[in-house]
């Protein structure tokens, strides 16, 4: 037990504390710090490994150790500081773990050579600590903190390269993108403190079931609450309509695009939902009530979301764009399952099925921006149309690459085939028209990601060497980017089989791996990966030229795709309408109160009273002070300051001093009065 | 409660000001605004057992950090672009990316 809460605390603690030393380190020798942080990850990894065990042997229940936050508020605070020991968690922190351990090794060979790699670094062990730190958090409180701390590091990291005016783009497209669900999830959180006085979960669950036994369970807050936290993991795992931040954060460096696609950042959306199910599962009857809409519109959004994603891979030309609608389209999926977990007041196969996925999502998205990113490395362009017959030049890429393509497709008996046939099977098992149509969205989508996946690897890797590559030295990617990708292969192939140890491990009953071959959804499945395979065997290899005909002309279909669904025009013109809105308020105020009062408006005499005031405060002084700044800043004038400092600087020192004689004169004040 | 009116019109007046003014300035002082409303806020709320009073006094010093980095800033990018306007930032970085192009 002792080790367990040992290795619950620091297994966040210590990336989070290191992370401070990677600037310090990196002063004096570059190796140092290197070998430092894949210390550090190695060292994560085992911590959250040695987590398995007591949750392997236990009955699945949680174990928590909770310290007090501020310890002068007394014992009775709702504040305190805690970790979360369940399967769910474990789960998690090891995956997150195990990827910043492959990363860290990756990026020795991605990112050599890059300025500012310090900063990489400290940031990379940021975001690894917030990320395990959130799920392993024992309250709300806590478990936001992190939230917003992987928020701004996955900002950060984006915008890694901050010379290009895009890439500082998108990192703020996707803080303001992914803000909007953090202020959901804080009204959910404050929602929850209301009705139970606690932020724990613990303190929640206990809550609840108090609640359902007094009958005295408020449904409609807790819906409201349930909505709020599903609009909280929307944004942060980019899921319609929402989704379009993830497709813009390619600007980041691959390593960090397969870490923030394979375990952090978007991840904790689907976290945040599985642990909130969890929770409200305590009660049928909540469970119930929210089978009415919450769990519905959850599958909705999932299956909208799959379909969109599959959609827009087929057409976009950009090699890591593919991989980003990829993550959407199998998040998606993943989203479908957690909104089909929900049977008569009871989790089912649907919450596993997601769980399972989110694991193999994370083994082969992950492998395949591997690969992208030594493609890219050796082809110095995103841009597909460029590539082609890399096969010879990269046979070990391509022997890569065949496997991520046929897991990714869910293929037997590679991992992504036995989780997304849970999923599809619980899906397909909601007896309403609804669901009829999601099943069926859901399985164009699988058909569409087996179309997709053989797009993107005949663009690559087959057909005759294009001219961009012949003009380069392309080379097969170092070996200490290919031992990643290779640990990650195996897992594809291996993941699926062990579904039986998982479901031991989430102490979770499934139908086992058999049921996946015997049930109805495994031919329909193959059956409908046909017609993508051969529309795409004759379009890229017997020269058919009907879709690429029909992709040049300006029909419907073409113009939703190329723009996306015109998500990213909407949310232009809202932005735009904003700008619009405060231009005319400016207008107005200038009108009013402007500098010229507008006499056409008849302005009564008394409001020139506060034209005045306002000249004179805000346009003089302020705007003296604005303009003064600006000159302090300019090269002579900061000369001509630093000359002066000395005479400044004694200025200052006297002021400083004539102030604390003021606070101590205070004190002596207030002293004597209260004595 | 007059306190807390006190305090929705400070917010009220910051996010005026945020949708008004291009000023670098008025805007940083816009968002101070929406902060210090959101302190007062917590002030007139906490109980006073004088604990809760010195919680917030770490509050306002790492909000007065907060505020000189932003204050730094603010010279810097003045220097950068010498002027405190958005407007004319935002035009002046379309203008140097353009010719990053075309270069």
């Amino acid at each position: 037990m002792m080790l367990q809460e040992f290795s619950a605390w620091f297994v966040w603690i210590i990336p989070l504390i290191a992370s401070f030393f990677v600037p310090l380190i990196g002063k004096y020798s570059e190796k140092a710090r290197n070998y430092f942080v894949i210390a550090i990850a190695t060292v994560v990894s085992a911590l959250a490994i040695s987590l398995i065990p007591g949750v392997w042997s236990g009955g699945g229940q949680a174990t928590a150790y909770t310290l007090s936050w501020i310890p002068s508020l007394g014992s009775s605070s709702p504040i305190t500081a805690g970790v979360y020991i369940d399967p769910l968690s474990v789960l998690f922190a090891c995956l997150v773990a195990f990827f910043a351990l492959i990363i860290t090794i990756y990026s020795q060979g991605y990112m050599k050579g890059e300025d500012g790699l310090t900063r990489y670094y400290y940031l990379l062990l940021l975001f690894i600590g917030s990320m395990i730190g959130l799920v392993l958090a024992d309250n709300m409180l806590q478990m936001f903190i992190f939230w917003e701390m992987v928020g701004l590091c996955s900002y950060t990291l984006i915008s890694f390269w901050y010379k290009k005016p895009e890439s500082i783009r998108s990192g703020v497209k996707v803080f303001i993108m992914t803000r909007i669900g953090d202020i959901m999830l804080l009204a959910a959180i404050g929602l929850l403190f209301y009705m139970f006085g606690t932020f724990s979960f613990r303190g929640t669950i206990a809550g609840i079931e108090a609640a359902a036994l007094a009958g005295t369970l408020d449904i409609g807050l807790l819906v409201t609450s349930a909505f709020l936290v599903l609009g909280g993991a929307v944004a942060k795992s980019a899921q319609f309509p929402l989704f379009t931040w993830l497709y813009s954060a390619m600007e980041a460096p691959t390593s960090i695009s397969a870490l923030l696609h394979a375990a952090t950042m978007v991840k904790a959306g689907i976290y945040l939902l599985s642990r909130f199910i969890l929770i409200f599962a305590t009660a049928p009857a909540l469970i119930l009530a929210l089978q009415a809409y919450w769990f519905p519109t959850i599958t909705w959004i999932g299956a909208i979301t799959a379909f969109i994603g599959a959609s827009l891979a087929i057409v976009t030309t950009d090699l890591k764009g593919v991989l980003a609608y990829s993550t959407i389209s199998q998040i998606g999926f993943m989203m479908a399952g957690l909104g089909a977990a929900a049977h008569g007041g009871f989790i089912g196969e649907g919450w596993f099925g997601s769980i399972f996925h989110m694991v193999s999502h994370a083994f082969f998205e992950g492998l395949g921006f591997l690969l992208a990113g030594g493609i890219i490395h050796a082809l110095g362009t995103r841009d597909m149309r460029l590539m082609g017959g890399l096969r010879k030049a990269m046979p070990i890429s391509f022997g890569l690459m065949i496997i991520m393509i046929l897991t990714t497709s869910g293929l037997p008996p590679f991992a992504a085939f036995f989780s997304k046939g849970i999923i599809l099977t619980s899906v397909s098992e909601i007896a309403t028209t609804a669901g009829l149509i999601q099943t069926v969205l859901l399985f164009t989508t699988a058909a569409l990601t087996f179309g997709y996946c053989i797009r993107m690897f005949t663009l690559v890797f087959m057909g005759k060497e294009s001219e961009h590559m012949q003009k380069q030295h392309v080379h097969e990617s170092p070996k200490i980017m290919l031992a990643p990708a290779f640990i990650l292969a195996a897992l594809c192939i291996v993941w699926g089989l062990s579904e039986p140890l998982v479901a031991h491990f989430l102490h979770f009953e499934t139908a086992g791996i058999l049921a996946a071959f015997t049930s109805l959804e495994f031919p329909i499945f193959l059956l409908l990966l046909i017609p993508p395979g051969l529309l795409a065997y004759f379009s890229y290899y017997k020269g058919f030229n009907g879709l690429r005909n029909i992709a040049k002309t300006n029909n419907p279909l073409t113009i939703l795709l190329r723009h996306g669904y015109f998500f990213d025009d909407l949310y232009t013109a809202i932005a735009k309408g904003l700008i619009k809105i405060s231009e005319a308020l400016t207008r107005i105020e200038n009108a009013l109160f402007g500098r010229y009062v507008n006499r056409n408006l008849k302005v009564p005499p008394a409001l020139h009273v506060v034209t005045r005031l306002e000249d004179t405060v805000f346009e003089r002084y302020v705007d003296e002070l604005g303009e003064k700044i600006g000159d302090a800043a300019k090269p002579d004038r900061a000369l001509k300051l630093k000359q002066d400092r000395t005479s400044n600087y004694r200025n200052y020192l006297a002021a400083a001093v004539l102030g604390f004689i003021l606070i101590v004169i205070l004190i002596i004040l207030t002293l004597g009065v209260v004595v | 409660m007059d306190f807390t009116i006190l305090s929705i019109i400070m917010l009220a007046i910051g996010i005026y000001g945020l949708l008004t003014n291009r000023q670098l300035l008025k805007v940083f002082i816009s968002i101070e605004m929406i902060a210090i409303a959101a302190t007062l806020n917590f002030v007139m709320l906490a109980s006073p057992n004088g604990l809760s009073q010195a919680l917030l006094i770490i509050a306002f010093s790492v909000d007065t950090a907060v505020s000189a980095v932003i204050l730094a800033l603010l010279v810097i990018v003045s220097k950068r672009y010498g002027t405190g306007d958005l407007s004319k930032i935002i035009s002046k970085q379309e203008t140097e990316e353009s010719e990053d192009e075309v270069q």
